[in-house]
Formats: C-alpha cells, sequence, structure tokens
C-alpha cells in the first residue's frame, strides 16, 4: 500500500504547487510581473495565526478559531496583504518595465520579512493548529487526515473555480483579454487598477490556501525553493495556457519529486499539527 | 469635435511628435498620411490617452482629454482600431466582441448593436464561435473595426488598416469606412499612401518628422506638387533640390 500512500501525499503537496503556480500565474499574465512577494503572503498569511508578539512560545490567535472562521480569516488578511502591497509597491510604478517591477517586488517581499522579524522576531516558533483536522483517518492501508482532505478538496474546488471564472465571467474574460495585450484591453474600456486589483486578490486567495495546507506540510521556511517550483508552472503556463498549465500541474501533483527519481517524501506524519514558520 | 493644438509627444528624449495641431469636425473623413517615423500612430495614441502628450492640449467635444486614463476615453466617445488591428487571438470572436461592450449596461441595446456588426461582417457571424487568431489579416481587420463600434464612438481613430492586406481587402476596408461615415461616424484615419488618403477622405494633414507640413481638403490637393514634397521632404519632380 505504499504507493497509494505516496499519491495521497503527493497530490497534497502537489496541491500546494499548483496553487502557488496560479497564484503568481495571475500576477505574470497581467502585469508581467514576477512577483517574489507571493511567498511572503504566505509566510505572513502563517504568522497571522498567532498572536503578534515576539515570545519564543507563540499564542495562538486565528489559529485557534473554529476552522471555517479560522480559514476565512487568512484568506481575508492574505488577500488584503496582496492588495495593500499592489497599491503600495506595484501601482506607482504602473507602466514600468518588467525589471522594474521584479525589483519592486524583490523590496516588497524584503519589507515583508523585517516587518514580520519585527513583530515576531526570527526564531522558529511552534504551534499546533486545527488538531481536530489532523486527526488521522484510516482508509483501508491509507491514512489520510482531514486537513489532506481539505486540501485537495480546496485545491480541485480552486482550479475548477478559476477556470470557471476566467472561461465565462466577464472579469475572467477582462483577465484574459489584459493577459494578452493590456493596452488593447485598455483601449476597449477595460481599467487597469480593476483587473490587477482582481488578480492580486486572486493570487492572495490562493496564497491564503496555501497557508492552510501548508500547516500540514512542516514547510519550516516558506522561502524562494518553495516558490520557485510554482514559477516553472506559471510562467510557461501563465493564465493564457491553462491546458499546458494544467498538464504541468498534475505532472506536479502526481509526481511532485520530478518525473524519473524516486526518493522518499521525508515528512514524518509524527511532525503534523506542530509546523514551524520561521522567517528567512 | 476634435480640436488638437500644439500637441507634443516624446518617447524618453527623443521627439516624436513636435507641435501638432489639427481640427477634425463632426462627420468629416480626415486622413493623416505620412512616411514611418512621422508620429502619425504615436499622435493617435495621445488621442486615445493611450500615450501621455509631453505638452499641448486636445479638446474632444468641448473638454480636454489630456491626462484622461484610456479607458475613460474610450467611454467619452473616442475608440482607437489600431495599427496591425491588435484582437485578442487568444479569445474567440464573441469574446472579443464582447469585451468591447463589457461596461455597458443596456443589454437590449448591445444587442442590437451586435447584430448590426455581424449584419455588416457576415463572416465574423460565421466564425463566431472560433478563435480570433485564426481569422485572415481582412478578417481580423474586420473584427478590430467591429470592436471599436461596438464601444459606440462618436469619433473612430483607425490607425493604417491598409497594413498587410491584399489591395481588394483594403478596398473592402475603405468602403466599410466609408459606409460608417454615411451613417454619420466621425473618421481619423492613419495612411501610408496618400493616393489612398486622397481618395478617401473629405481632408488630408500630411504629417513628417512630427509635424505637419501640408494639410487642406482632399479636392483642393489632389495633383498638387507640394503633396509629394510634403511627404518626401524633397520635390519630386527635382528630387536634386530640398523642399
Amino acid at each position: 500500500m505504499i504507493v497509494p500512500q505516496y499519491a495521497v501525499d503527493a497530490v497534497a503537496l502537489g496541491s500546494l504547487y499548483a496553487l502557488t503556480a496560479l497564484g503568481i500565474g495571475l500576477t505574470f499574465g497581467v502585469m508581467r510581473l514576477i512577483n517574489f512577494a507571493h511567498d511572503d503572503f504566505v509566510m505572513a498569511g502563517g504568522y497571522a495565526l498567532t498572536v503578534p508578539s515576539t515570545a519564543i512560545a507563540a499564542t495562538l490567535f486565528i489559529g485557534d478559531w473554529p476552522w471555517p472562521a479560522m480559514i476565512l480569516a487568512i484568506l481575508l488578511i492574505v488577500m488584503l496583504i496582496a492588495l495593500l502591497t499592489e497599491r503600495i509597491a506595484f501601482r506607482p510604478l504602473r507602466g514600468s518595465s518588467p525589471a522594474t517591477l521584479l525589483i519592486s517586488s524583490f523590496a516588497a517581499s524584503f519589507a515583508l520579512q523585517q516587518i514580520a522579524r519585527f513583530v515576531w522576531n526570527s526564531d522558529a516558533k511552534g504551534i499546533g493548529v486545527g488538531n481536530a483536522l489532523n486527526k488521522a483517518i484510516n482508509i483501508g492501508a491509507l491514512r489520510v487526515t482531514g486537513l489532506d482532505i481539505i486540501t485537495m478538496a480546496i485545491t480541485l474546488v480552486l482550479l475548477v473555480g478559476l477556470v470557471f471564472f476566467l472561461k465565462f465571467t466577464r472579469h475572467g474574460l477582462k483577465i484574459r483579454a489584459a493577459s494578452e495585450d493590456f493596452e488593447m484591453a485598455r483601449l476597449l474600456g477595460v481599467k487597469a487598477n480593476t483587473v490587477i486589483a482582481i488578480a492580486f486578490a486572486l493570487s492572495g486567495a490562493l496564497a491564503g490556501v496555501v497557508v492552510i495546507s501548508a500547516l500540514i506540510w512542516c514547510l519550516r521556511r516558506l522561502e524562494v525553493g518553495f516558490d520557485i517550483g510554482g514559477m516553472e508552472i506559471s510562467v510557461p503556463g501563465g493564465v493564457q495556457e491553462l491546458g499546458l498549465a494544467i498538464v504541468i500541474l498534475a505532472i506536479l501533483m502526481l509526481r511532485p519529486r520530478g518525473i524519473t527519481k524516486r526518493r522518499e517524501i521525508n515528512c514524518p506524519f509524527g511532525a503534523r499539527g506542530s509546523t514551524k514558520f520561521q522567517n528567512k | 469635435m476634435l480640436i488638437l493644438e500644439n500637441v507634443k509627444a516624446n518617447y524618453g528624449h527623443v521627439a516624436a511628435v513636435r507641435g501638432v495641431s489639427m481640427t477634425v469636425e463632426e462627420g468629416e473623413v480626415v486622413c493623416i498620411a505620412g512616411p514611418n517615423g512621422a508620429g502619425k500612430s504615436t499622435l493617435m495614441h495621445c488621442i486615445a490617452g493611450a500615450k501621455k502628450p509631453a505638452g499641448g492640449t486636445i479638446i474632444f467635444a468641448g473638454r480636454s482629454v489630456v491626462g484622461e486614463s484610456t479607458e475613460i476615453t474610450v467611454r467619452r466617445g473616442i475608440s482607437l482600431v489600431p495599427e496591425g488591428r491588435r484582437i485578442f487571438g487568444g479569445l474567440s470572436v464573441e469574446e472579443n466582441l464582447k469585451l468591447a461592450t463589457h461596461y455597458r449596461e443596456n443589454r437590449g441595446e448591445i444587442k442590437n448593436d451586435l447584430d448590426r456588426v455581424l449584419d455588416m461582417f457576415p463572416i465574423l457571424r460565421e466564425r463566431y464561435k472560433s478563435g480570433a487568431g485564426k481569422l485572415s489579416g481582412g478578417e481580423q481587420q474586420m473584427l478590430a473595426i467591429s470592436r471599436a463600434l461596438l464601444t459606440r464612438p462618436r469619433i473612430m481613430l483607425v490607425d493604417e488598416p491598409a497594413l498587410g492586406l491584399a489591395p481588394q481587402i483594403v478596398d473592402q476596408v475603405y468602403d466599410t469606412l466609408l459606409d460608417l461615415r454615411d451613417e454619420g461616424m466621425t473618421l481619423l484615419i492613419v495612411e501610408q499612401s496618400v493616393e489612398r488618403a486622397l481618395e478617401n477622405a473629405d481632408r488630408l494633414y500630411v504629417m513628417r518628422s512630427g509635424l505637419v507640413e501640408l494639410s487642406g481638403t482632399t479636392d483642393a490637393l489632389w495633383g498638387d506638387d507640394r503633396v509629394g514634397q510634403a511627404y518626401f521632404g524633397f520635390d519630386t519632380q527635382n528630387p536634386g533640390t530640398s523642399a
């Protein structure tokens, strides 16, 4: 039963990459911005689970709320941070070269990290979140946690929802058009601020889901390495080539450690529920 | 209806438009002719709000459009069909058209307008659900014009509608534009070919190196040597002498 077990774990981990890639891909598509602050949205969401304090032992704040409230609050907070970042770091540079935007995204990333370091300090903090969700359910020989199931379900719903949004709604049409030719979309009346804000809000929501999902995956350091995994999909994929993106996503979800290499996933199940967040 | 006064525009330190004044009256077809690099397209982008002029005034229907963003300018009734058509190849014909109506509220009106452009260009009705990127150059030009029409413009700026099209298709495109004029549309067209400009427009401006070199009604300029001089910058009858 080891293969199905790996498959379940791989799909759950791959979901995180998928969501990250989509988040980065949305803003890249619309603005040609590779947002290196995306992983810091995830970090910020992680810290938001705890009471702001430099104490070594973290006290849960939002992380202590009933999980529907927790998920909603984290989503809203990360969306808000994403929108604020756009307003402060990117909107004043509208129309600048992609290189300028990239550097601004480094600055935004650095600023978010330093704020987190200032408020929470840079020590690793252990937190126990959503213990009820971390109870393993045995399905035959498979061990699946509630959070596993929620992660996969949310990813699936978001993927389908996002495709539906982009394909069938008025705002989705604007985003697809703006991804292809931003100036032409504006010439047809598409408001730049609106479409960029929507892309950032969605990107933030996707990062928020990653926060919640990442709790299982003992990602001690949510850093650039994590972002790069998403980048590989989002850059060739973008939002225009959703088909291609989904194929690559599927590969990453099913074979997150590569197509040929077989290595153990060294994330012991015992570590669940005591996920550590640490800023860089 | 449209009054430009001493409009200037730069790309970095390079001056593309160096003080252009022109007017377009309601219901007129005005052509801007000139060689590559004359600043014609830049001027069109300034009028449409897609490029901020470095100086001068642009008044449309009694109000300045300088400093207004593109998305507001189009709502005020200025629609640009840009050079190279720039249709969204990844979207279907339907989506290209629907995008142009996204900010309008009256669904009945939108449907009527959509029917009207599809009657005007039946090929677009045939290809309604297929990808716009698969259309031929002429069909793409029709789509670009339809898309601009669906924003309900009071003036249409058409930048080099003939670019890259077969001669008979060019004629079709101009027939369409003149039909629109007959229905009361005001048109400002950029055209590299002076001959086509003289054939189709009421008035002509010849631009070179960011300036208007010559202007007048096409009737008056027809057969006038000064048109060639203004266009090429030298006397076309005696190429050795400077104009």
